[in-house]
């Protein structure tokens, strides 16, 4: 049984100062039904992907308050995992179609993270993380740049081949007009920007970001109502891995990504060399070559190789994070998952405007929580 | 009025010393507060005070001493039966720091335990009361320890030497453990106020030349006459002294004052090079005799505390010289300028 | 403030790695540190092998001018794990020396 995305929407990426959590539920969750041309009460349930509510709004609860929000008196539901949130949010509210419990839902993903300030805010991240890992006094950007260090000792990458990441998602964000960052950088910025956590600097590192994304899903048969583009998910795969990158027996592999990878492409039914173009989870740059490896597109170890040439850009052979990516485009937790969604929605119905992807039938979506504790694919097509 | 009385059932089975990585030199701190640092240097005997990291408190040096003492020990850490840690810089006003020290070397919890202040002899106090439990057949094992991260007043005449380490003595009753055998011990004090930290303060004060002849001499030289007096001994009856050292000079003086020569002292001044890690001071300081000393060697130990008062303690090393030397590694320093003190200090955040 | 009640309920854990020795498996710099760490920062942390064969992450001190790289040795030290307030009760656990 197929599911259908019939519409999307994405709020403006930013430090949205005048704007709460409620704010962006509101903005994305009725924006996305408008686009979609159904009737708001017919929607039968809705999906919340949000890490940090409780956190930096003091809000639990929060199905009801999407509920109260978008005035959906039907169950709602929170789904959180970390930076991944948006991510499961989709795959819970694609399971709960292809079950035949519903058939017409709103998944919305949101975060609102700038009320804090920074060392809250990283503070609060490392929820994502394990206990030992906070006692260690460890950051997100200290956990990935534990990564880098040992992929550039076991496959001779350096903070240059990292730069590459960022300059490619930057050019693509000043595309993006919802994007947080929407301009271009050059080398020499990437290879100066003060050090966060060596080897990553400052523009190696998703900035934090307020935002909310939302999508409507349908079942085949209500879809069909629909005269209009319709976009189909044709896999929707989680996989769990340790919580603590000290349990793992190599660091610079993520086995949830490949093991969601396995089953996304056997659900689909289709070959890596089918995929258009993917947005992956960029949180930090290594974080975007690991995962080309883990899904499979790159042997581990040569992931950074393709950055030198124009492949993985906007009319290459495989376009990676046309939205800018998390780095560019920005990284409200909840809502990226859902957010990559929007996206490849734009991309496949022709509406991306000067970052169209032209021709693109095939998508690919990755959404990772933590280092990789929870990891989301989903494959897409017209 | 203590009484003569010689320990039988008492010795040392293990000691351990933790002196922080890093040092500030007298001339640093000299300098900050445009005074030349080269005569107070000369004049202190002292060159340089070590100084714990940011992270670093009484307890975990604490644990560090105690560590290394439990290592040497080679003894099941549930076999000791007291702890005792004196100090004048815990971590907590009220909470003891003898317990999370007894957690942290798994000691359990069927101990006597008890966090003492008596200045710079808080730490010796605790050897003290752990030696007499042993003695009374209460205990077989017991921890003793003297820790202190020192806080003193930015530009006060203290801050050139007021610094951080940590001594421990592990006592035992088993003879055939012993490095060392306590022989005899005692006590010299009285009401005199040279130096005293009100609760609320975050600095200690003191009564300035107050604190040598009627403080430190009195108690030290006097504590030690009526010492050697009791177990009718004289100075040339032992083979090394230690003297709490405040600076360089006191002990010195104390020494010439009692009969003492410089060659006796010569394992006890580290205080050159590390300051005076106040309850640690005398602890530090008889582990470096120890580590040092040869087999029947003698040892006398005075420790100083303001307030005042003194213990004496008398120690006959029964095993050879240490082959491994624990404080060989007090080389291994990083020098500290005068804003990263502040910052280690926690003056500045 | 954090919780006295976790703090007692984690001493049966968070001694067990003092003394123990290890290598640096893989070592990074913190320059923008969590809450709580500030004072520290900037502090080096790694994943560590011990000798036993488990790995763990953790804290590195007292590394001054030192970079520490894989392959280094260290050994488990008591420390304080951040910089506590005025007010709570005092975090101590396991971080690691270079030796």
């Amino acid at each position: 049984m197929k599911v259908a995305v019939l519409g999307a929407y994405q709020t403006k990426f930013g430090e949205l100062w005048d704007k709460s959590l409620a704010d962006l539920i509101f903005e994305a969750g009725n924006e996305a039904i408008k686009d979609s041309g159904v009737d708001k009460k017919d929607i039968q349930s809705g999906f919340l992907g949000n890490k940090l509510g409780p956190q930096t709004t003091g809000q639990n609860h929060l199905g009801a308050l999407m509920a109260e929000v978008l005035d959906i008196k039907v169950p709602v539901v929170r789904v959180e995992a970390a930076c991944a949130s948006g991510g499961v949010a989709m795959a819970q509210a694609v399971q709960s179609i292809k079950s035949g419990q519903y058939e017409l839902v709103l998944v919305v993903g949101a975060e609102k993270m700038t009320d804090v300030g920074g060392e809250q805010i990283a503070e609060a991240l490392m929820g994502a993380a394990s206990e030992s890992e906070r006692q260690a006094g460890l950051t997100f950007p200290g956990l990935y740049a534990l990564i880098a260090c040992e992929y550039f000792a076991k496959f001779g990458a350096s903070q240059k081949d990292l730069a590459r990441v960022a300059i490619k998602n930057h050019y693509h964000a000043s595309l993006n007009p919802k994007a947080q960052f929407p301009f271009c950088i050059t080398e020499k910025q990437a290879q100066t920007s003060s050090d966060v956590a060596w080897p990553l600097r400052l523009l190696d590192c998703s900035g934090v970001t307020d935002g909310a994304a939302a999508v409507v899903l349908a079942s085949e048969r209500v879809a069909g109502k629909f005269k209009k583009n319709k976009v189909f998910i044709s896999a929707s795969c989680q996989a769990s891995d340790t919580l603590s990158l000290d349990k793992r027996p190599d660091i610079t592999t993520l086995c949830s990504t490949k093991t969601a990878a396995k089953f996304a492409f056997s659900q689909a039914g289709i070959e890596r060399k089918d995929v258009d173009f993917v947005e992956a989870h960029d949180c930090f740059t290594i974080a975007e070559i690991i995962a080309l490896e883990d899904l499979g597109f790159y042997k581990k170890g040569q992931g950074y190789l393709a950055y030198k040439n124009n492949e993985l850009r906007l009319g290459g052979k495989l376009a990676v994070n046309l939205s800018g990516g998390l780095k560019a485009c920005g990284h409200p937790v909840g809502a990226t998952g859902v957010k990559q969604i929007v996206e490849v929605y734009n991309q496949l119905s022709g509406r991306a405007g000067v970052r169209q992807s032209k021709g693109a039938k095939v998508a690919l979506t990755h959404n990772v929580g933590g280092t990789g504790g929870t990891v989301v694919v989903h494959i897409l097509n017209k | 009025m203590i009484k003569l009385k010689k320990f039988t059932k008492v010795g040392i089975v293990g000691y351990g010393v933790y002196v922080p990585q890093f040092r500030i030199l007298v001339n640093t701190i000299a300098k900050t507060w445009d005074k030349d640092g080269e005569s107070i240097s000369l004049a202190l005997g002292v060159k340089q005070k070590a100084v714990a990291n940011m992270d670093e408190d009484c307890l975990t040096m604490a644990v560090g001493a105690s560590w290394q003492a439990l290592q040497m020990a080679k003894i099941n850490p549930q076999k000791i039966g007291a702890c005792f840690v004196g100090s004048e810089s815990f971590p907590y006003a009220v909470k003891p720091t003898s317990t999370v020290l007894a957690e942290a070397l798994g000691i359990g919890n069927d101990y006597f335990s008890a966090d003492l202040q008596f200045a710079c002899k808080a730490g010796t106090a605790g050897v003290q009361i752990v030696a007499s439990m042993i003695e009374a057949g209460l205990i077989d094992y017991g921890l003793a320890v003297g820790s202190d991260k020192s806080q003193s007043k930015p530009n006060d005449a203290l801050e050139f030497t007021a610094a951080s380490a940590a001594g421990a003595l592990i006592l035992g009753s088993n003879k055939k453990d012993w490095l060392a055998s306590l022989d005899y011990t005692s006590s010299l004090s009285s009401d005199t106020p040279d130096f005293w930290r009100r609760s609320t303060q975050e600095y200690p004060s003191h009564a300035g030349r107050f604190t040598g002849k009627p403080a430190y001499f009195k108690h030290v030289v006097g504590g030690t006459k009526l010492f050697l007096a009791k177990i009718n001994k004289s100075p040339k009856d032992f083979d090394y002294v230690v003297f709490h050292s405040p600076n360089k000079k006191f002990p010195v003086k104390a020494a010439k004052m009692l009969g003492f020569t410089t060659e006796q002292l010569k394992y006890s001044l580290l205080v050159e090079n590390i300051g005076n890690p106040y309850s640690a001071s005398s602890l530090v300081s008889l582990a470096n005799v120890l580590d040092n000393s040869s087999k029947n060697a003698k040892i006398l130990v005075t420790s100083y505390g303001s307030g005042a008062g003194s213990d004496s303690f008398s120690f006959t090393r029964l095993s050879g010289q240490a082959k491994q030397k624990l404080t060989a590694n007090l080389k291994d320093v990083q020098e500290l300028d005068y804003g990263q003190y502040l910052r280690f200090m926690g003056v500045v955040r | 403030m954090n919780s006295p009640i976790k703090i007692w309920r984690d001493n049966k854990t968070k001694y067990q790695n003092l003394g123990k020795a290890g290598k640096i498996v893989v070592a990074t710099k913190i320059n923008t540190p969590v809450d709580g760490f500030s004072a520290f920062a900037p502090y080096w942390v790694a994943i560590i092998t011990l000798d036993g064969g488990q790995k763990v992450t953790a804290q590195l001190v007292d590394t001054g001018k030192f970079l520490p790289k894989k392959g280094d040795k260290v050994i488990g030290v008591c420390r304080r794990i951040k910089a506590p307030d005025k007010v709570g009760v005092i975090e101590y656990g396991i971080k690691f020396k270079i030796i």
